[in-house]
C-alpha cells in the first residue's frame, strides 16, 4: 500500500492538489459562492481525467473552500461561506485592531491541523466500518438512505412548515431520480418522448443548475438592488504569533478536531454547524469568556478547527456506505459514479489501493493549503474586488462549457439551465435545495433497496422494523428529522421562562 | 407579517398539490410505459414515483393545514393582513426581472451553442448579460473574453471536450 503511494506524488497529481486548493481558497473567499460551488464547477473539468487526479483536484478545492471563506471573514467581516460565520465573529476585530497576520495565521493552522485530525479519522474508521457494511442486506441501504434523506431535511427544519417543505422538496428529487429507464423491467419512465431523457438525469448537470447557475440568478438580483459595491481589502501584514503561542490553546484545538470528525459524519451535517458547536464550547470552556467577540484567537481557533475537521469523517459515510452526508459529498459521490467508482465495502476489501491513495492525499492537500495559505493570501483575499458584473457572465460561460462537457451535447445545458430556474423558483419559496439534490443522488438506491427488500419479505413493509440494524438506523432517521423543531421549542421555551421570571 | 406569510403558504402548498395530484393521475400513467410483464409485479414500474408523489401529497396536505391554522392565529393576534402599497422605483422592477431575463439568455445561449457554435455564442449572448447587469466598462468586456478564451482553450484542447 505504502509503495502505491509514490502515485501521487507525480507532478500532474501535485498540480492538480494545487489547483484545486487554488481554485477552492478562491471561490470560498468570494462572498457569495460557496463550497458547493467550487466543487460543482471543477467536477465539469474532470470528466477526461483519471480517478485519482480528479479525486484529488475536487478534494483539494473541498478544503481550499473551506477555508477560503475565512480570508475574507476576517479581513472585511463577510464570510465566503457559511463556515466562516463564527470566524468573521473573532476574525475582523481582530483584523481591526491590526492583527489581520495573526487572524489569517490562526485561521490557517486551525484549518490544517484540523484537516489533518480529521483524515487519520477517516483513515482509521472508514475501513472499520467497511468491514460491517459487508454483513447488511437491502433493508438497512434502504433505512440508510432514509437516514441521509430525512438529515438533509431536519437541518434545514426549524419550524413544521420548513419540515414539510424539505419533504416536498426530497419527494421531488425522488421523482426526479425515477427518469429514464426502470432498473428492473427496463421501462421508461417520464422520457416526454425525448431520446436523452432515456439515460436519466445526470446529477452533475443538476447540481450545475441548482447550485452554480441558481446563485448567479439570486446574486444578480442583490446586485441590481443594491448596486456593485466595491470592496476595499486591506493588505495583510505578517504575523506575530509564534506556532507555541498557538499550541498553548491545543485543548480547545483537540476538542474542536473531535467536534468536528463526529459533526461531520453525521449526514445532513456539515462545517457552518461543526464551527458553531465548537465555537459556543470554545466559549463555555474559556478562561476568558469576555475576549470572544472580540478578537478571541481561541474562538477563531475553534471555529477554523472544527470547519475543516469536517472534510475528511464527511468522506466516511460517502465511500464505505455510498450515502453523501452533505451536498460536496453528494457531488463527489456523482463524480466517483462518472469514474465508474462504485462506493461501498468493496473499495476497501478488493485489495486496491486507490481508495486508500484518496485517503491520504487528504493529508497533502492540508499541508499544500498550509503553503498555499501562508504564501498567497494577499493575493486571495483579492478576489472580494471582483466586481460581480464580471462574475456572473464568466460563471454562465463556465457552467455551459461545463454542462456541455457532461455528454458532449446540448441536452445537459437545458438540464442545467432548468434546474437553475427550479433551485431558484425553491430558494424564492423558501424550499431547501439540498434534500433535492441528497435524493436525486440516493434516488435510484433507494429505490433499488426499497424493491429488494419487499421481494425478500414477500411484500411485508415491516421488514424493516424486524431487522434490528435498520430499525435502529430508521428510528434515528426519524429522530434527525424532528430533532431541530423539539430543539428549537426547547430554548424558545426555556427563553419564554426567562422572560416570565424578569 | 406573519399572517401575510402565513397566507403566501396556504397559496403555495393548494397549487404544488394540485400539481401534485395532476402529476398523479395524468402524467405517471402517461409516461410510465408498463408492459403485461412488468403491470403484473406486485413492485411495478410505477410503484415507487407513486409512493414519492403520495409523500409529496400528504406533505402538501399537511402544510396546507398547518399553514391555515398559522393564517388563523396570526389574524386573532395582528388582524387581516392588508396591502401595504409602496411605489416600486424602476430599479425595483427591473431587479425582479433580472433573473429572468438572464435565464432566458442561457436558454438562448444554449440554442446558439447548437446552431451557430460556441465561438460566435459565447462571443455575443455573455457580453449581453454583463450589459443587463449594468456594467459599461470596456475593460470588463475584455476581461470576460479574455476568461472565455482560456476557458475555450482549456476544454477544447486540455479537456479534449469536442467544442465546436
Amino acid at each position: 500500500m505504502f509503495e502505491s503511494l509514490g502515485q501521487l506524488f507525480t507532478l500532474n497529481n501535485l498540480l492538480m492538489i494545487n489547483i484545486g486548493i487554488a481554485t477552492g481558497i478562491l471561490i470560498g473567499a468570494a462572498p457569495g459562492l460557496s463550497v458547493s460551488f467550487a466543487v460543482t464547477v471543477l467536477l465539469t473539468m474532470t470528466y477526461h481525467m483519471d480517478s485519482v487526479s480528479a479525486m484529488i483536484l475536487l478534494l483539494g478545492a473541498y478544503c481550499g473552500g473551506m477555508f477560503g471563506g475565512s480570508i475574507t471573514a476576517t479581513l472585511i467581516n463577510t464570510p465566503g461561506t457559511a463556515n466562516a460565520v463564527c470566524t468573521a465573529l473573532e476574525g475582523y476585530p481582530l483584523a481591526r485592531r491590526g492583527r489581520a497576520g495573526d487572524a489569517m495565521k490562526l485561521a490557517l493552522v486551525g484549518s490544517t491541523f484540523g484537516g489533518i485530525v480529521s483524515c487519520c479519522a477517516l483513515l482509521f474508521f472508514a475501513p472499520q466500518l467497511a468491514k460491517i457494511i459487508l454483513k447488511i442486506g437491502s433493508p438497512e441501504y434502504f433505512a440508510l438512505c432514509c437516514f441521509g434523506i430525512f438529515a438533509s431535511i431536519g437541518l434545514e427544519g426549524t419550524s413544521v412548515t420548513n419540515v414539510l417543505k424539505g419533504i416536498m422538496s426530497a419527494a421531488f428529487g425522488l421523482v426526479l431520480g425515477c427518469v429514464g429507464a426502470d432498473p428492473v423491467f427496463g421501462s421508461n419512465r417520464f422520457a416526454f418522448g425525448n431520446y436523452y431523457m432515456l439515460s436519466g438525469i445526470k446529477v452533475v448537470s443538476a447540481m450545475l443548475g441548482a447550485y452554480a447557475l441558481c446563485q448567479i440568478l439570486v446574486n444578480c438580483r442583490e446586485v441590481i438592488k443594491n448596486g456593485e459595491e466595491s470592496l476595499k481589502v486591506e493588505h495583510v501584514g505578517k504575523s506575530t504569533i509564534g506556532l507555541l503561542d498557538i499550541l498553548k490553546h491545543w485543548k480547545t484545538i483537540i476538542k474542536s478536531a473531535v467536534i468536528g470528525i463526529i459533526v461531520g459524519a453525521v449526514p445532513g451535517t456539515g462545517g457552518a454547524e461543526a464551527a458553531m458547536i465548537s465555537y459556543n464550547e470554545a466559549k463555555r470552556n474559556s478562561k476568558h469568556p469576555e475576549e470572544f467577540g472580540n478578537g478571541s484567537v481561541e474562538g477563531i481557533l475553534a471555529a477554523e478547527t472544527a470547519n475543516n475537521a469536517v472534510t475528511g469523517s464527511a468522506m466516511i459515510p460517502m465511500l464505505t456506505l455510498g450515502i453523501p452526508g452533505d451536498t460536496v459529498m453528494a457531488i463527489l459521490l456523482s463524480a466517483l459514479t462518472m469514474q465508474g467508482i462504485t462506493p461501498g465495502a468493496n473499495l476497501f476489501t478488493e485489495g486496491s489501493t486507490w481508495v486508500y491513495l484518496i485517503m491520504f492525499s487528504l493529508i497533502i492537500i492540508n499541508i499544500f493549503m498550509y503553503l498555499q495559505g501562508s504564501l498567497c493570501v494577499n493575493l486571495f483575499a483579492q478576489v472580494a474586488r471582483i466586481p460581480q458584473t464580471i462574475m456572473i457572465p464568466c460563471i454562465v460561460v463556465m457552467c455551459t462549457f461545463g454542462a456541455f462537457a457532461i455528454n458532449n451535447n446540448i441536452f445537459e445545458i437545458f438540464v442545467m439551465v432548468a434546474f437553475g430556474l427550479i433551485g431558484f423558483a425553491m430558494k424564492r419559496f423558501n424550499f431547501s435545495v439540498t434534500p433535492l439534490c441528497i435524493s436525486l443522488v440516493l434516488g435510484s438506491l433507494f429505490e433499488q433497496s426499497l424493491r429488494r427488500s419487499l421481494i425478500l419479505s414477500k411484500g411485508n413493509p415491516f421488514v424493516f422494523f424486524t431487522r434490528p440494524i435498520s430499525c435502529v438506523i430508521i428510528l434515528l432517521a426519524v429522530f434527525m428529522l424532528f430533532f431541530p423543531i423539539i430543539s428549537s421549542k426547547i430554548a424558545r421555551g426555556k427563553i419564554s421562562k426567562k422572560t416570565d421570571k424578569e | 407579517m406573519k399572517a401575510k406569510k402565513a397566507k403566501d403558504d396556504m397559496i403555495l402548498f393548494a397549487v404544488l398539490l394540485a400539481a401534485a395530484v395532476f402529476f398523479y393521475f395524468y402524467v405517471i400513467p402517461a409516461q410510465i410505459h408498463m408492459t403485461t410483464l412488468s403491470s403484473a409485479e406486485a413492485f411495478s414500474p410505477d410503484t415507487f414515483p407513486k409512493f414519492a408523489t403520495v409523500v409529496f401529497i400528504v406533505a402538501s396536505v399537511l402544510g396546507l393545514i398547518v399553514s391555515s391554522l398559522d393564517y388563523v392565529k396570526a389574524v386573532k393576534v395582528d388582524g387581516v393582513p392588508v396591502k401595504v402599497k409602496t411605489k416600486k422605483t424602476k430599479r425595483d422592477v427591473y431587479a425582479f426581472f433580472i433573473p429572468y431575463i438572464i435565464f432566458v439568455l442561457c436558454i438562448v445561449y444554449a440554442i446558439m451553442f447548437k446552431s451557430v457554435g460556441v465561438i460566435i455564442s459565447t462571443a455575443i449572448i455573455p457580453p449581453i448579460v454583463m450589459f443587463c447587469m449594468g456594467c459599461r466598462k470596456w475593460k470588463s468586456y475584455a476581461i470576460l473574453y479574455t476568461f472565455a478564451a482560456v476557458l475555450f482553450v482549456l476544454f477544447k484542447f486540455v479537456l479534449q471536450v469536442p467544442l465546436h
